[in-house]
């Protein structure tokens, strides 16, 4: 199965889903909590409306998660944290790649949905860097994204490109021209049918990078997830991810707990 | 970089007389600072026209009003008088991100910015407003970088230490839609570091123009320097390089004052009340240790530009942060060369009041 084939078929899939979806009432009162900035992997273009999102998360493969996102101003916040999401093949032939815990952040510049007309949505351009650390291993990403709050379901829809190299990598560095070359596209939906307005099915589809000897590549995961809002502060997903090359029973289950304080009004 | 430091220094002494020329011949007006309106002050009892003389009846005085008393000139040295104090308003920031505007700091206002990435770099900037008309700041900088050779990454020297002096003119100073301009010095102290003596210096005129209330851009030119020296080795290795010479010595040629000489400039804009946008390209040098046959062919001292984006949002008149990304070497453009940073800036007007009141 190719990469491109899966990406066809979980696009398909989306499309499906949303326009079967879509017309489900939403609940009168919308108790989702926008301030999060990712669907599951992927970022989303919503920009904390002020105030500190957290969020924690544990796989059963041991693999952790830990991140904090304050707002700077209506435009612009800065994520700092760390996560798993990275691999590393030095010679691992047909083993698994090893996960790698590394230190993240993230600076996310974007418009709020209906800023500048009617009907825009929400957009973001966003860099993803790692922290410096004494594995030397560098891992960066930059985004655009658009998200788009459309009743019952949220859409969101944009591109990465994403570079990575350790000590051990022998491959040239990569140009601009490459990096804009090694775009790929991104996405995800969250749907929350009427009847549960506090649960929402989410989807989404991104890119991380898995560094080898001689080349890095990016890899694509898909996620399933499930968000309950248990409370007006807080909400915890459950899900699992796919990753590209990987077997099926190699899917990581993982669970999430979020959780914002904004600034008082 | 002796006769560097010489144009330098003879640059700087003219346009201060320039400028001092300038702002003597356009009868400069006391700084008012843009803002709330002062209270209006107490009159003294010298103010208020004098009362005629009454009788014990309490009639009016049988004076014309040509004969009456005449007005006495207000005593700016009566220590009863009372003390005017102008309120603190936001102030238009020396720097953009990491280059810097055509904004001078107002009189004794003093300037604090901290700033840490995520390449592990953490940097401090201090300044004071002297006069309306200049400003001295010491600051430390992580722009500075160093490779072995030109296949190795580049790292950063830090700290490395600057002291800086800017002079110039505000906006609207001397004539309507004057930008404002700065001319300003900044030089190193020398630095070691793996073996090598290092030292910077940077001659840089900004204007910076507001175009309407929310945008304003800023351009100037930088002519820089930089030397480079061996402290180990024989005395050849020891031979101290630099941008405007030769290792041999040479003196400056057309070649090395294109070397020199770099454009630089950004743009803010406001879309919201206290949040920035902003946008700045600049440059910083970067040294090479290696041999500059084999090694460094580019020459072992040479000029990177980079490329930052980010946002500033002013949570009190006296502070404000400021997060976004920097890439060096934005020409040889790297995505793992991004740093993501964050800095909160303090700016007071303490000091001033304090000068005010000894007046």
């Amino acid at each position: 199965m190719t990469a491109s084939s899966d990406i066809v078929r979980v696009g398909i899939a989306m499309v499906v889903t949303i326009a079967a979806l879509h017309a489900t009432p939403a609940a009168a009162d919308d108790l989702r909590d926008r301030s999060i900035g990712h669907v599951i992997t992927a970022p989303t273009a919503w920009l904390p409306p002020g105030g500190v999102t957290a969020t924690t998360g544990l796989d059963h493969h041991g693999g952790t998660m830990l991140s904090g996102t304050i707002s700077i101003g209506p435009f612009a916040s800065v994520e700092l944290g760390g996560d798993s999401e990275v691999r590393i093949c030095h010679g691992c032939g047909d083993t698994r790649p090893d996960a790698i815990w590394l230190g993240r952040a993230t600076f996310k510049l974007g418009a709020s949905q209906d800023q500048w007309f009617v009907g825009q949505p929400a957009l973001a351009f966003g860099v993803r860097t790692t922290f410096a650390g004494k594995h030397d291993t560098r891992v960066a990403e930059a985004f655009v994204v658009a998200s788009r709050d459309l009743g019952p379901i949220r859409l969101h829809v944009g591109a990465s490109a994403s570079d990575g190299r350790d000590e051990r990598t022998t491959a040239p560095r990569r140009s601009l021209r490459d990096e804009l070359r090694a775009l790929r596209p991104l996405g995800g939906f969250e749907w929350t049918p009427g009847q549960y307005p506090k649960t929402s099915l989410m989807g989404d589809i991104a890119w991380v990078p898995l560094v080898e000897d001689d080349a890095v590549s990016a890899r694509y995961v898909t996620s399933f997830a499930v968000r309950y809002q248990a409370f007006a502060w807080s909400s915890i997903e459950l899900g699992m991810n796919y990753r590209e090359a990987e077997e099926i029973g190699d899917s990581t289950f993982f669970v999430r707990v979020n959780a914002s304080a904004r600034r008082a009004r | 970089m002796k006769r560097t430091n010489a144009i330098f220094l003879a640059a700087t002494i003219l346009a201060w007389g320039l400028i001092d020329g300038a702002i003597a011949q356009a009868q400069p007006l006391p700084p008012e600072p843009a803002g709330p309106e002062p209270k209006p002050v107490e009159p003294t009892p010298t103010d208020k026209p004098p009362l005629p003389p009454t009788g014990d009846t309490g009639e009016p005085s049988p004076f014309p009003e040509t004969t009456r008393p005449i007005e006495k000139p207000t005593d700016t040295y009566d220590p009863n008088r009372p003390k005017v104090k102008l309120p603190d308003h936001a102030i238009d920031m020396p720097m953009v991100l990491t280059t810097p505007t055509g904004w001078i700091l107002p009189a004794a206002v003093l300037y604090s910015k901290t700033q840490l990435d995520t390449g592990g770099g953490v940097t401090s900037d201090n300044r004071v407003g002297l006069g309306d008309v200049a400003e001295f700041g010491v600051a430390t900088t992580d722009a500075v970088r160093a490779r072995p050779d030109t296949d190795t990454r580049a790292e950063r020297i830090q700290p490395y230490v600057t002291a800086s002096f800017r002079l110039g003119v505000s906006e609207d100073r001397l004539f309507q839609n004057q930008p404002g301009l700065a001319l300003g010095f900044r030089k190193s102290f020398e630095r070691n570091h793996d073996g090598f003596k290092t030292r910077i210096a940077e001659l840089t005129l900004v204007a910076s123009k507001h175009l309407g209330k929310r945008v304003a851009i800023h351009a100037g030119g930088a002519f820089w320097d930089a030397s480079l020296q061996a402290t180990t080795g024989d005395a050849m290795n020891r031979v101290e390089e630099t941008l405007h010479g030769g290792p041999d010595g040479t003196l400056m040629s057309g070649d090395n004052l294109r070397k020199q000489i770099r454009p630089f400039g950004g743009i803010q804009v406001e879309p919201i009340d206290k949040s920035l946008i902003l946008i700045d390209l600049g440059w910083a040098p970067e040294f090479c240790y290696g041999d500059i046959a084999s090694a460094c062919p580019k020459g072992r001292i040479n000029l990177r530009p980079e490329l930052s984006w980010g946002v500033r949002y002013q949570i009190a008149d006296w502070m404000q942060l400021e997060s976004g990304v920097r890439v060096a070497d934005i020409q040889n453009a790297n995505l793992l060369d991004a740093q993501i940073f964050g800095g909160i800036t303090f700016t007071s007007w303490g000091l001033r009041h304090a000068v005010d009141s000894l007046k």
